[in-house]
């Protein structure tokens, strides 16, 4: 399967949030998904992710 | 040589070869495009109109830089117009044609990467998406990665016109990455910010917006990972094509109203057309043809029987609208309307100032008509006959332009309230600037006011 590696648009936050809060019912596991990761790194029992979000050797940030 | 306008997507350049648009793609972009083709996606595309017509090509030698791991090349339309030269029922049908293009690709499991109103062109009266790289694979979970994009260059503009009444061709000239929605909240005030389409992609947007900027890194680092099912992603574009086809513009225009308070003076229409007729047979066969003031475009339609093709363009876009809703109804052929005020054409834009081309760039006529325009340029804005007659001359070779006296009741009703004196508006100046530069091939009178000149520059 080939994979968008070279989507140049940035989608946004909001924007991405918003689409998930109007999917309704079919948002339900997306927003699930980032809520869940945030509370669990509240309670500190997962890594934090900005270190993952350093560029690569080529300048590509780790999906 | 290489297209100064397409460096965003570095995976696919475009660049010319004499008369030929051609698409240089690194090996990704050809991967994806090699699949867009063997899935039928491609040709769908092409077949709904959707796209423009485009085949892989192995004869060109692309320029140094320009990736070339395959080479696409797209049919040539006659002009590549802009949003903010386009009318309401344009940018919606523009509009509709993208969310189209993404619902044909979802069903081949493929998505567009980007909602530029810049990679749609009309093709005459048929919305095309020019950019035929712009496919990108999809699967079955994602998201619509150029939602905000379509709201900045689609949405906002057409909820601007379509609940405050303002015409949205100036805001999309001065901004070139489109109308952002946080403005148009602010701009939506009171019973338009209750409006459909308005409550959720405007007010829900921006207070989501307001708490999104707050967020932590790691969070929307989740956010960017976000996927919904294929099937949530094509009910939301469908629910974008409801909302979009149901705009309607409440913007006013000048000339319909002003037509409605002076009736225009049918006097000597059929002299004019006779004359129009002659001095396009006369011109050198083929080429563009531009009609300046081309209003409902009664006299762009003869030009069609003589030239390859016709841009009509009008400063007003409820009189480009009413035209363009006759030609894509009509399936008049071979007219291109477009909202373009001759006063203040579209300058380069964007990046470094040349990522998006002049009007007088784009648009090279062999022939052009300036029919009841002098005496709005020279009378209602005060602009000498020696520089009106200069830019006839820049435009086109040869052309045909009407002198109103005057005395015409519509000058007169233009200059009523001028009280400074102007550069001198007489038949004999124009005369006199006409031969300056060029020779006068053939004149007519058309009804008590007016007359009519074939000039053309020596």
């Amino acid at each position: 399967m080939l994979t968008p590696l070279f989507a140049y648009l940035d989608p946004g936050a909001g924007a991405t949030i918003l689409q998930i809060v109007l999917a309704g019912t079919a948002g339900v596991a997306a927003a699930a998904k980032i809520r869940m990761n945030r509370i669990k790194r509240r309670l500190g029992r997962a890594e934090e992710t900005e270190v993952d979000a350093e560029p690569d050797k080529d300048g590509h940030l780790a999906e | 040589m290489i297209e100064s306008g397409s460096f965003r997507d570095p995976t696919a350049r475009v660049f010319y070869s004499g008369r030929r648009v051609l698409r240089g793609l690194s090996p990704d972009a050809a991967a994806v495009d090699e699949e867009a083709r063997s899935s039928g996606l491609m040709e769908a595309l092409v077949d709904r109109a959707l796209f423009v017509d485009n085949r892989l090509v192995d004869d060109v030698e692309p320029p140094p830089g320009v990736p070339d791991a395959a080479i696409v090349e797209s049919e040539r339309i006659p002009v590549v117009s802009y949003p903010s030269e386009w009318s309401f029922s344009m940018l919606k049908d523009a509009a509709l044609a993208t969310l189209d293009a993404n619902l044909v690709a979802l069903e081949h499991g493929f998505i567009l990467k980007d909602a530029s109103g810049f990679n749609v062109a009309f093709d005459g009266t048929r919305p095309r998406i020019l950019d035929v790289a712009s496919l990108e694979p999809f699967g079955e979970k994602g998201i619509w990665t150029a939602y905000a994009q379509f709201c900045d260059h689609f949405l906002a503009p057409l909820l601007l016109e379509a609940h405050a009444g303002v015409a949205f061709q100036p805001v999309l000239a001065a901004r070139t990455e489109g109308l952002g929605i946080s403005d148009l909240g602010r701009l939506l005030r009171g019973r338009a910010g209750l409006r459909r389409g308005v409550l959720g992609h405007v007010r829900l947007r921006a207070a989501i917006e307001r708490r999104a900027a707050r967020m932590g890194t790691a969070t929307r680092a989740d956010v960017g990972r976000a996927e919904l099912p294929k099937d949530a992603v094509t009910a939301s574009i469908r629910k974008m094509r409801a909302l979009v086809t149901r705009l309607e513009s409440r913007a006013t225009s000048t000339w319909s109203d002003y037509e409605a308070a002076l009736p225009y003076s049918a006097d000597g229409v059929d002299a004019k057309e006779a004359f129009v007729r002659a001095a396009a047979e006369s011109a050198t066969g083929g080429g563009v043809a531009l009609d300046i003031g081309a209003n409902a475009g009664r006299f762009t339609r003869i030009l069609t029987e003589h030239f390859e093709h016709v841009i009509a363009v009008d400063n007003d876009p409820g009189a480009v609208d009413v035209l363009y809703r006759a030609a894509r109804d009509g399936d008049w052929d071979g007219i291109t309307p477009m909202v373009v005020d001759i006063m203040n054409p579209t300058p380069s834009h964007g990046w470094r100032g040349r990522e998006r081309k002049a009007f007088l760039e784009r648009v090279r006529p062999v022939f052009s008509t300036w029919l009841a325009v002098l005496h709005h340029l020279c009378l209602g804005t005060g602009i000498p006959l020696d520089e009106v007659v200069g830019l006839v001359y820049e435009v086109s070779d040869s052309a045909v332009v009407e002198f109103v006296d005057p005395g015409d009741p519509m000058a007169r009703h233009i200059s009523a309230t001028r009280r400074s004196s102007l550069a001198p508006y007489t038949r004999e100046r124009f005369e006199e600037c006409a031969t300056a530069e060029g020779t006068l091939l053939a004149s007519a009178p058309a009804g008590e006011f007016r007359t009519l000149y074939h000039l053309t520059r020596r």
